[in-house]
């Protein structure tokens, strides 16, 4: 069904797309106004958590090779359970992207387009989008592979170019508001590695899916040292983010960014890279999302798909009456929406599918050794009666 | 005829963000932004503040090499800092834009009846550079800013952006950006600091 495949650097490069997408937002700000001076050991501890997690899925999607968490689901419990779950899972992509793009959208306004409508903001990328997607998958993932190393690169300059003016003390009282909030309502932040959602759907798109694994451990561990320099770097630099309600924390941060008088301002190209990074996330969600949409419907042509998708994300970017609604839904809506449809949700049809195919198999050994019990029994009395 | 209607729809396209943007243009346009390079902040009659705005005076390209630009200051009541950027673009020709602004000063009796409102305004525009430096002038900050006259340099601008870098070299001058100010402003365990001038 698909086409074109994808490379072990190209696959890790997607799933650091959504954290370096979602780093952008007001991500770091929540997770700083949470946890405070815990925001650090939160992460680890999260990150620790995501990467048993992520390693848990490898090992429960290796019984099914080349296979994707829709066609396991069809396994599970038929045709009505396949296409529930892969309407849950493009509400889940579609809402948040659009939500997350009606954020990004706001930030820009504020800060280059003053006089300029929303929407026109919004249309502007959905139609670099929707020119990204005619273009086969290969174009936006080889995009991504040369985008994705540079916001990385820009995270690290933005870390090591502040770093005089960092106070590390800021780490401590260690545990925050207490080793409650750290570490049990702390686990609400596993929302931060977004990118787990599509591993579920990356098998079938691998060149060679036996890189599987290196696949997962290497991007979850990536995006949990993306999260931790991110946060570090903020919570260095900042007391600030529980009490101003800034556009882009990482912003900010950019702007701090001076070298003597003459390279000065350098946010600008930040926000360049992050428009890219942005674009990119776009059009693997609508890749993604036609993808499951395919197989649930079993179409044979999805390009149709794309300016549908698009008009959807579109409309349901210019729902929220403003920034402060966009922004609500990724603060206390998008991580439970996370946690559910793609931790809970999806680890649990892939508990079921493995407990049923052991079944199976049992059955079919059992089968076999009753089969084989018969016929030996068949013959020994063939021999008797001889 | 197909490739007819893909190319008046993309003409369309076209028409439709020139005309959205064309409003953008139009207003972050250099011909139409006042650079605000100072603010000077006194306390005024009946609880309001005065606020002076010190621009930067827009001499012809050929003879700013050889000429000292005389100061431009602009000075309002209102009951906020906010309110007193309104009042000055209600009246000027062009829009007011702070992201060239190096230098915030309050008068010293403005500063000791607490500066965290305007502090707040000024680190939530994005305008406002987190290295602007804050003053506290034992004068009037309006009568501060009046009294600026660089020696060495002849752009006052420029004057205003090197002026503090002495901090690296001598104990007397701190540097006291806005971004440090408001940092400390909001910690619990630090004392905001900023830069004490007499004139």
């Amino acid at each position: 069904m698909v086409k074109s495949k994808i490379g072990t650097i190209e696959a890790i490069m997607l799933i650091l797309t959504i954290v370096v997408a979602h780093s952008v937002l007001s991500m770091p700000t929540n997770i700083l106004s949470s946890y405070k001076s815990a925001s650090i050991l939160n992460v680890i501890y999260v990150s620790i958590i995501a990467i048993a997690l992520s390693y848990f899925i490898y090992k429960l999607l290796k019984n099914f090779p080349s296979m994707d968490i829709i066609d396991i689901s069809e396994l599970v419990g038929g045709k009505v359970f396949k296409n529930l779950i892969g309407t849950a899972f493009i509400i889940y992509f579609i809402l948040s992207s659009s939500l997350m793009l009606r954020n990004f959208s706001e930030s820009i306004q504020i800060l280059y387009f003053p006089m300029t409508d929303i929407t026109f903001i919004i249309t502007l990328i959905v139609i670099a989008v929707a020119i990204a997607n005619r273009l086969s998958f290969n174009a936006t993932i080889k995009t991504n592979v040369i985008i994705i190393p540079i916001a990385l690169i820009g995270l690290l300059f933005l870390f090591f170019t502040n770093i005089n003016r960092f106070v590390p003390q800021r780490i401590f009282p260690i545990l925050g508001e207490g080793a409650f909030n750290t570490f049990i309502l702390g686990l609400t932040n596993l929302a931060s590695f977004g990118g787990i959602a599509y591993l579920y759907f990356l098998p079938p798109l691998l060149k060679d899916v036996t890189k599987f694994k290196k696949i997962t451990l290497i991007s979850i561990i990536a995006t949990a040292v993306y999260l931790i320099f991110t946060i570090a770097t903020l919570l260095f630099i900042f007391t600030f983010f529980t009490d101003v309600n800034e556009i882009s924390p990482l912003y900010t941060a950019t702007r701090y960014i001076e070298f003597g008088s003459f390279f000065q301002r350098l946010e600008s190209i930040f926000l360049l890279i992050w428009i890219l990074v942005f674009a990119c996330y776009l059009s693997i969600v609508v890749k993604f999302s036609m993808n499951i949409f395919q197989k649930i419907t079993g179409i044979s042509n999805k390009k149709p798909l794309i300016d549908i998708f698009l008009v959807l994300i579109l409309s349901i970017a210019l729902i929220p009456k403003n920034l402060a609604i966009s922004q609500s839904f990724e603060s206390k809506v998008y991580p439970y929406l996370m946690i559910g449809i793609v931790l809970v949700l999806g680890i649990g049809i892939l508990i079921f599918a493995n407990i049923a195919k052991k079944k199976q198999i049992h059955n079919a050994n059992t089968k076999s050794l009753e089969n084989n019990s018969k016929i030996s029994e068949y013959s020994g009395k063939e021999l008797t009666n001889e | 005829m197909n490739k007819w209607v893909k190319n008046i729809f993309i003409f369309i396209v076209i028409l439709i963000f020139i005309s959205a943007f064309s409003s953008s243009y139009s207003s972050l346009n250099i011909d139409n932004l006042t650079y605000v390079l100072a603010i000077g902040i006194d306390s005024g009659d009946d609880n309001k503040l005065e606020v002076s705005f010190h621009f930067s005076n827009p001499i012809p390209a050929e003879s700013s090499a050889s000429e000292k630009s005389s100061p431009i200051i602009n000075t309002v009541t209102a009951s906020s800092l906010s309110n007193a950027i309104n009042l000055v673009n209600g009246y000027q020709g062009r829009q007011l834009n702070l992201s060239h602004c190096k230098v915030i000063i309050f008068s010293e009796e403005i500063a000791q009846k607490g500066i965290s409102d305007e502090i707040y305004t000024l680190i939530n525009d994005t305008q406002v550079r987190p290295s602007a430096n804050i003053i506290i002038s034992k004068c009037n900050a309006k009568y501060y800013m009046n009294q600026i006259k660089p020696e060495i340099e002849n752009l006052l601008s420029r004057y205003y952006e090197v002026f503090t870098e002495s901090s690296k070299y001598v104990g007397h001058m701190p540097d006291a950006t806005i971004g440090d100010f408001f940092n400390s402003l909001i910690c619990n365990t630090c004392e905001p600091y900023a830069i004490l001038r007499w004139n």
